[in-house]
């Protein structure tokens, strides 16, 4: 009796087992043939539904003449059990797990047409018998042709994984019609990276600690988080660092050596984006300085961040940025204490003095960074305020009706010089203004604002213009302050000409 | 229905107890640094959101001896109505009697909460009030609030740690002296530039010197534009007829 017939082989068992110890499913197979055609050349994929399946395309040959016939031999009952087992064997060690799996699922219904230059073979699965046909005299360009189906396949959960685990699939992969985004949901900035493992690190706008995408011929193969750090997401290629088929945990165990120096390239990136910081949105800005201060608080790179200036910081009606150790030195100076608000509350609660804007975390880690003290000065929200809106609204109504009976415009030669310079300085400020006999109240007309020349601030404006234009925002505030919303620049000008070494009386 | 009413009130009894017994078990135990572990929760709620109960739970001491929960804490903070006190100041027991709870500063626990989330320090409003000059700017800045129906109250302070500091908040009026109503407060700092420029200026044009001071306190205003406005004007208008004075 030969050695052969002393055990037998279930094989399918044996794939129902395998597939189960390295996937979730079946309906993880396809994006295993994906990894199969990445690692076998494909420049591009093609996944579709078909009758209770899918059907899968590509422009490689996922397996060769040899690899069908080891296959076919798999499930050859008339073959002896050692050759079976070496064949899968040989399937597995040769990365065509996926095609083991396809074919050898319960239920499984396979059609697989592999054409290549001088031969093309047809693979047909159906209710357990397996059959090869070879044609040597086929021609034309590399291809591979799978319709497949099994039992339990989800066609749904199929396509929501294959959308899932080829987000770095490096050739195109369209499924259902529709190409599979790249890149982390939820991604700010990525950033290459070719030393050591292979990959790309992004900054995302979510997440609290750092996630590893572990990919083997660019497909998700298994997740890691790395707790007690800053958020980032790396995805990082692992097929030339384990054995084809490893598990999850040796995937992890292998990218362990690798995580120190995925931090320092985080973190890098991180300050490569500095200098953006000024002119992207508020909550963008927050994410990515949050993320450096907590790594600096940890000790990375922490010189690099102090002096970098990534804190919003606003000082009267100019924003900046400012650096850690620049507020570190302001604090100094007063007492170790330091204003913030909410950014975007629009409270500024210092002029001369500095404000920075920032949420809870990021003013919780500059305390710690810097050992400082920071003092919310953020005002109370204030209620509706319907009644003055109400009596506000009423007042504009009045304004813009009131110059139907409101007394007739001068034109500019019945104006004095002084008025006539009052006039011609508020055109130039953007301001129209436009005079009247008496001294009713400012009405806005179809020129502009209409305003009484026997007013007695009109009067004192038109003579401070004369002496000079320093004086244009007291006077125009003055005339018709209520409604006008008069520039910065101007404002800014009369507030230097304030100032003890410059204003003259 | 005796038995019924019995037995609801019975478990209602166990229920509250049993309560009381936890947030006493959470407040009284060890823990080596609670400040620390609030301090982080607050910092990175993110990272916390599987320890809901460290939000929801009483564990931010307040004077008075009872406490409150972080998220009441942050809800308050962003009103601008969280105080905090360490000397249990009068202000701060006369604020602690009404339904606005003071965090006990003088708490690790405390000092972490407050300082963190920013609260208004109690303590410290009272010595800007209390020790705090007028000056007839400050009295012109408060007459022309008045009369666009404001009611301020600007002091002079020394050692500030800024410029210009205001109070707007539902604290304001407890912070004033019973029979004082006022809607705001503005601290300015005596050594301060802005102060400095203001008496400089209000020497020869006290009505320009008050424009200069309100120009720095309405920025620090949460209110319209508009509203802004109309305190200015008035402001303006008697500066600008003050400088024609001059000329003439």
């Amino acid at each position: 009796m030969r050695a052969d017939d002393l055990f037998t082989i279930d094989v399918a068992a044996e794939v129902a087992t395998l597939c189960g110890a390295q996937l979730q499913g079946p309906w993880q197979v396809p994006a295993e043939l994906v990894r199969l055609a990445n690692a076998r050349g494909a420049a591009r994929v093609e996944i579709n539904r078909a009758r209770s399946g899918l059907r899968f395309r590509c422009d490689g040959v996922l397996a060769s003449r040899e690899e069908l016939q080891d296959l076919v031999e798999i499930f050859d009952l008339t073959s002896g059990q050692t050759q079976r087992q070496d064949a899968i064997n040989r399937i597995e060690a040769a990365g065509l797990s996926a095609l083991l799996w396809a074919t050898g699922l319960p239920g499984a219904r396979l059609t697989l047409f592999v054409r290549t230059g001088g031969w093309s073979g047809r693979l047909v699965v159906r209710g357990g018998r397996i059959e090869l046909e070879v044609n040597e005299t086929e021609t034309g360009p590399p291809s591979t042709t799978l319709t497949w189906r099994c039992r339990g396949l989800g066609i749904r959960r199929a396509v929501a994984w294959l959308r899932f685990a080829l987000r770095f699939v490096p050739i195109p992969v369209i499924v259902c019609g529709r190409q599979v985004e790249r890149g982390f949901q939820d991604g700010l900035y990525r950033m290459r990276i070719a030393e050591g493992l292979p990959g790309e690190i992004a900054v995302t706008a979510s997440g609290d600690a750092p996630r590893l995408w572990l990919l083997e011929h660019g497909v998700l193969s298994a997740r890691a988080v790395i707790p007690g750090y800053p958020a980032f997401s790396a995805a990082i290629e692992m097929s030339g660092e384990v054995p084809v088929g490893s598990s999850a945990d040796v995937l992890r165990a292998a990218a362990n050596p690798h995580l120190d120096r995925l931090i320092d390239e985080s973190v890098r990136m991180l300050l490569l984006l500095v200098d953006r910081l000024s002119s992207v949105k508020e909550p963008v800005r927050e994410r990515l300085a949050t993320l450096l201060l907590g790594f600096a608080v940890l000790g990375i790179r922490r010189e690099q961040v102090l002096v970098s200036p990534i804190v919003s910081v606003r000082e009267g009606t100019r924003r900046r940025m400012e650096s850690p150790s620049t507020l570190a030195r302001r604090a100094v100076r007063r007492g170790g204490v330091i204003a913030a608000v909410e950014p975007g509350s629009g409270d500024s609660w210092a002029f001369e003095g500095l404000v920075v804007e920032a949420a809870t975390e990021e003013r919780s880690l500059l305390a710690e960074l810097l050992n400082i003290r920071i003092e919310n000065v953020g005002g109370g929200s204030r209620s509706l305020e319907l009644v003055p809106r109400i009596v506000e609204g009423l007042r504009r109504g009045w304004r813009a009706t009131g110059c139907l009976w409101a007394p007739r415009a001068l034109c500019r030669r019945q104006l004095t010089p002084e008025e006539l310079r009052l006039v011609e300085a508020a055109s130039i400020a953007g301001v129209e203004l436009v005079l009247c006999e008496g001294a009713g109240m400012v009405r806005r007309c179809r020129s502009g604002y209409l305003v009484g020349r026997d007013r007695p601030e009109v009067q004192a404006a038109a003579l401070v213009l004369a002496s000079g234009g320093e004086w244009l925002y007291p006077a125009l505030l003055a005339v018709a302050g209520e409604d006008l919303d008069i520039p910065d620049e101007i404002r800014n000008h009369w507030l230097e000409a304030v100032t003890p070494d410059n204003y003259e009386f | 229905m005796i038995a019924l009413a019995f037995g609801l009130l019975a478990s209602a009894a166990v229920l509250i107890a049993r309560r009381r017994m936890v947030v006493h078990e959470v407040l009284s135990t060890d823990v080596p640094d609670l400040a620390g572990l609030l301090r982080g929760a607050l910092a990175r709620p993110e990272a916390y959101r599987e320890v809901p109960a460290l939000f929801s739970r009483r564990v931010v001491p307040s004077l008075g001896g009872s406490s409150f929960s972080l998220n009441r804490a942050r809800a308050l903070a962003r009103r601008g109505r969280l105080a905090v006190s360490t000397i249990s100041s009068d202000l701060a027991k006369r604020v602690a009697k009404t339904p606005l709870p003071v965090i006990d500063g003088s708490r690790p626990e405390g000092e972490a909460v407050a300082s963190t989330l920013g609260a208004v320090d109690l303590d410290r409003w009272v010595g800007i009030v209390g020790g705090g000059g007028e000056h007839p700017v400050t009295e012109r800045l408060e007459r022309a609030a008045a009369m666009v129906g404001e009611t301020w109250k600007v002091v002079i302070s020394p050692a500030l740690a800024n410029e210009v500091v205001v109070l707007d908040s539902r604290l304001t009026g407890l912070v004033m002296k019973p029979g004082e109503k006022c809607g705001l407060v503005v601290a300015v700092d005596e050594g301060g530039v802005v102060w400095q420029q203001v008496v400089h200026l209000a020497a020869d044009h006290p009505w320009a010197a008050a424009l200069v001071l309100a120009e720095r306190v309405v920025e620090c205003l949460r209110t319209s534009p508009e509203r802004k406005r109309r305190v200015l004007s008035h402001l303006a208008a008697e500066a600008v007829i003050e400088r024609a004075e001059c000329h003439t």
